[in-house]
């Protein structure tokens, strides 16, 4: 079974895109492959900024065969009454791709019909392989697309080579107006020319191209990127950390060659993320840091060159980053002659909207949220303690550096010169801290704000967002979320649970739209209240689910009506132990049995049943009475374990009992009432405050065996 | 190679592949993509090659004289094949090596750039080029201009001639270029950028734009009715300039930029419509194998 190669030769793809076109169009050929009856083959693909390489291993050279019989028209309409062929069998015969005489009359339920055998696939392989190429290359979708010229089609960048080949033949492709030969390119400038294949071959590929100056295999180099950065590094003992960065250079380069520069070290007086920012961010250079984690005034670029003898790649680079600290430096001299605090009332021009005002008019609305939050008895003692005025201050100044040159210029710096020119006008050391820190969490797995304040200010920050999303009618809808407001659900949830560690949704979901502005705003945020409650309960699940909680007990515990993050982990790390023990499938009876008898419309009444007079149901009174008063005090301290244990000893059998006694639905509607109030009351005490265990899943002798229970009873 | 030099060389390349040499246009603006010779030309089915130097004006980046590397008036050399032809990046890197630059000692890369000027509603995917990590050059295939989507699609190349001139100088400043025998590019420009600094940051009256913003685009309206798009399509230009010198003056709140950039693309669409249906009307002129439509070789 031969091999296929196949180089797809680009333009300059970006970086970004490469490794998900070259996966998407190996996932193509695969399906392509198995849609043709060919197997699934083991395909291999690699790129470079010009070129996806795609090998699969082992298609059949032709296409199975098969044999179909076919049934066509009745042998009266097909032959004469001389048994010759009428046109119509003729007709059938050709359609069919047989000779007349190949047809035969078989007897069938219906009667006598002629039939064909029918030849199915069994094409050569080589035939079908430009079909499917051009499918597979189709379903390559990047993040963005363009056209150039070839009609109908869409690529990152233009597509201007094909090598394609299968065994030793070349595949009669054509992609995007280029047909397929037996050649690769060459890098582009080392070794222009073409580079014959012999065949599809791997290793034959991938030595050839390393002659013609490509290392197709973006693996190595990323380990040449990131070796050349480790030497470097080592002369001043340094560590590496840039994982990230050296895959995007590798995948920037074809021949990837280090080039170490200096600059002066005055600018080592700027701030470390200014400097950062210009060689990581805008020239893509690796910074140098020493053993003692402070930056040294050199770095390491990469080009796309076999060397740099004469140093004039290097000097080049030197002269570019010379420039821009020396244009960042006078932006930051320039920021240095106004305190950020005088910047503040420059944000009533940013960030205008209808109905909300400026960014002025959020800082304002952001400190009196903050402020409320803090002084909520649900907020640790830490926040509490926070002084007034500290939050007032770092809510006004969270944006101010929106403001300045250099975040004119590094936007990424947002936040992070905030911090840095507070600090440097001697605000608070916590204020200073909690303007970068509110930022936090930005994506996943980012660490939380570290102190008090900041916690408090990125909890305000995203609760607002989402109040002012929702009021102006920005929900995210399917996959797009334009304004972030998925993202910011997400961070404050986080801030809740991992940060504060208490602090209820419904309660800050009310405060923040309590400080929309009145009119138009706010009542449109009063409205969206439950929606907003909604999509971060359903939020709420997800990151249970993240978290490997199983979805019938984070759905229990959601219907209880948790709604505080940090409550709702806690119950459902109880309901994770509890479940291991064996007294499991009692506990969800108890609650399941004591559902399901209540009528859907039954609304439960407050006060205690009287008059119950069958021992089941007098036993059962009195061991919920015997139990209520402690289970209730171990749920207000969330010992949620020990308390589903008493619940469960003392009211498992007693339940039992009632109903293999007790007849519920007595034909007396104030016996029936009283029986139900009483199991209503068992129910809640439990499905109320930690979770509806009715909703949990095949559990032995659970939702089953109850409704047979309860129907016999 | 003299400043000048560097311009006389692009032109001469450009010249032999068929392209016609245009002419800085006289209205300011702040790229060479707003010169008609763009903006209007690689709307429709036409074919259009052109190159031209434009003399450009960025009023934010003005450093009045004191930073090397910024300007608030600078020189594009613009390019514009239309279609694009089959090579436009061979094409591109071959006139690098017309201005002597060797491409296997140096360092020529290919930058993601998605470009789009949102006044002219114009978008393009390409690169910026970078010449030993020095951007040089902005390679764009346009996708869209006006709002509407081209086809054919332009390819459109914009040498930053200082930053290239700096390059094969050697010089850290651009006023040390040397521009003509004798004569640097600040004892040209020098005195020019301190002024039109204090000009674009100070003395520009706000009133005065704002009401000169309001009259242009009036006149554009009005050009437009009186189905003219070619004198309406310089309404664009002022309007987009009184507009950078608003942003400059920062007389800008957020929400008024975006409302005034919306009302620039709205007539730069208004004007792509009218400039379209001229041609429509002139039957397409350069389809019938004008000399401006030579291909590129």
């Amino acid at each position: 079974m031969p091999d296929l190669l196949v180089e797809i030769g680009t333009e300059e793809i970006p970086a970004g895109y490469l490794r998900g076109a070259v996966e998407a169009l190996a996932e193509g050929l695969r399906r392509e492959c198995a849609a043709a009856g060919l197997g699934t083959p083991d395909v291999r693909g690699d790129s470079t900024p010009r070129r996806l390489a795609l090998l699969a291993r082992g298609i059949p050279a032709t296409q199975p065969g098969s044999e179909k019989l076919v049934r066509g028209p009745t042998r009266d309409a097909a032959y004469d009454a001389g048994g010759n062929p009428t046109p119509v069998a003729q007709k059938f015969a050709a359609a069919q791709g047989v000779p007349v005489s190949a047809l035969e009359v078989r007897e069938t339920p219906k009667g006598a019909y002629v039939h064909a055998m029918r030849r199915e696939g069994g094409a050569a392989t080589l035939s079908l392989l430009p079909g499917m190429l051009e499918r597979a290359l189709a379903a390559v979708v990047s993040p963005k697309s363009m056209r150039w010229g070839p009609p109908g089609v869409r690529f990152a960048r233009p597509i201007r080579s094909l090598l394609a080949l299968f065994g030793a033949d070349v595949v009669p492709a054509t992609l995007a107006g280029v047909r397929a030969s037996g050649e690769a390119r060459g890098h582009r400038f080392l070794a222009p020319g073409p580079v014959r294949m012999g065949g599809a071959d791997w290793e034959e590929y991938r030595e050839k191209l390393r002659a013609a100056r490509v290392v197709v295999e973006t693996a190595e180099r990323v380990r040449l990127v990131r070796g050349a950065v480790e030497a470097s590094l080592a002369r001043d003992g340094g560590a590496f950390t840039r994982e990230a960065l050296a895959e995007e250079v590798a995948n920037l380069l074809e021949w990837p060659t280090p080039v170490e520069g200096t600059y002066d070290e005055a600018y080592l007086a700027l701030p470390d993320a200014i400097l950062e920012a210009a060689m990581v961010h805008h020239q893509r250079y690796f910074p140098v840091r020493g053993r003692d984690g402070k930056l040294r005034a050199r770095f390491v670029a990469f080009a796309d060159r076999g060397g740099d003898a004469a140093g004039e790649v290097r000097a080049g680079n030197e002269r570019v980053l010379r420039a821009r600290l020396s244009d960042a430096r006078f932006f930051f001299e320039g920021d240095r002659k106004k305190p950020l605090a005088a910047r503040v009332e420059g944000l009533r021009e940013m960030g205008v909207q209808p109905d909300l005002g400026s960014l002025r008019d959020r800082a304002d609305r952001v400190a009196r949220l903050a402020t409320r939050l803090a002084s909520s008895p649900r907020a640790p003692a830490a926040v509490r303690a926070l002084a007034p005025a500290r939050i007032e201050r770092a809510a006004q100044l969270a944006k101010a550096d929106l403001l300045t040159e250099v975040v004119g210029e590094f936007p990424e710096l947002q936040g992070v010169m905030g911090e840095i020119y507070a600090r440097l006008d001697g605000e608070p050391e916590e204020v200073a801290v909690s303007i970068r820190d509110h930022y936090q969490p930005r994506a996943a797995k980012d660490p939380l704000p570290a102190t008090p304040l900041g916690l408090l200010l990125a909890l305000a920050d995203r609760a607002m967002a989402l109040a002012e999303g929702f009021a102006l009618g920005r929900e995210p809808t399917g996959a797009g979320d334009a304004f972030g407001l998925r993202r910011a659900a997400y961070g404050l949830l986080r801030l809740l649970r991992e940060g504060l560690g208490a602090g209820k949704v419904s309660g800050i979901v009310h405060a923040a739209v309590a400080e929309l502005p009145a009119g138009k705003a706010r009542s449109a945020g009063e409205a969206k209240k439950p929606a907003i409650a909604a999509f971060l309960a359903d939020r709420l699940s997800q990151a249970a689910l993240d978290a490997g909680h199983p979805h019938d007990l984070v759905r229990a515990v959601i219907a209880s009506g948790a709604d505080e993050p940090a409550d709702v982990f806690a119950r459902l790390e109880a309901l994770r132990r509890l479940a291991a023990e064996p007294g499991w499938p009692g506990l969800v009876e108890v609650v399941d049995r004591t559902k399901r008898i209540l009528p859907k419309d039954w609304k439960p009444r407050l006060e205690m049943p009287a008059g119950l007079a069958l021992p089941e149901e007098q036993v059962l009174q009195r061991a919920f009475d015997g139990c209520r008063g402690e289970v209730q005090r171990l749920l207000d301290a969330r010992d949620y374990v020990p308390a589903a244990r008493l619940y469960r000893d003392s009211l498992a059998a007693p339940v039992h009992e009632f109903f293999a006694k007790v007849f519920v639905n007595d034909p007396d509607p104030a016996v029936r009432e009283n029986r139900l109030t009483l199991l209503s009351r068992v129910n809640r005490l439990f499905s109320e405050r930690v979770a509806d265990l009715a909703l949990v899943e095949g559990v032995v002798g659970g939702a089953a065996a109850t409704r047979s229970a309860g129907a016999t009873a | 190679m003299l400043f000048q030099d560097v311009i006389l060389t692009l032109q001469k390349y450009w010249a032999d592949r068929g392209c016609v040499l245009w002419q800085p246009y006289d209205v300011e603006k702040g790229a060479g993509t707003s010169n008609p010779a763009t903006f209007l030309r690689c709307l429709g089915p036409e074919p259009w090659n052109c190159a031209y130097v434009e003399p450009s004006r960025r009023p934010t980046d003005g450093r009045y004289g004191e930073n090397p590397n910024r300007l608030q008036h600078y020189y594009q050399f613009q390019v514009i094949l239309k279609p694009s032809p089959a090579d436009p990046q061979g094409l591109y890197l071959e006139s690098l090596r017309a201005l002597g630059i060797d491409l296997v000692r140096h360092d020529v890369r290919f930058v993601e750039d998605d470009w789009e000027n949102p006044s002219l509603g114009a978008t393009g995917l390409g690169w910026e080029v970078w010449l030993d990590g020095m951007e040089v050059t902005q390679f764009t295939y346009f996708q869209q201009m006006g709002g509407f989507e081209l086809d054919p699609v332009s390819a459109e190349l914009t040498y930053g001639l200082e930053r290239i001139a700096m390059f094969l100088q050697g010089v850290d400043s651009c006023y040390d270029l040397r521009w003509a025998p004798g004569v640097t590019y600040g004892q040209v420009h020098h005195e020019d950028e301190v002024e039109w600094s204090r000009y674009n940051f100070e003395l520009a009256d706000v009133a005065t734009l704002r009401v000169l913003f309001d009259c242009y685009e009036a006149e554009g309206r009005r050009l437009l009715e009186a189905d003219c798009p070619i004198p309406a399509a310089d309404q664009v230009l002022k309007c987009s300039h009184a507009f950078n010198l608003l942003e400059a003056r920062r007389a800008l709140g957020t929400a008024q930029r975006t409302e005034l950039m919306g009302r620039v693309r709205a007539l730069a669409r208004a004007t792509s419509k009218g400039w379209l249906a001229l041609r429509e009307r002139l039957g397409h002129p350069l389809l019938r194998g004008a000399p401006a439509g030579a291909p590129v070789a």
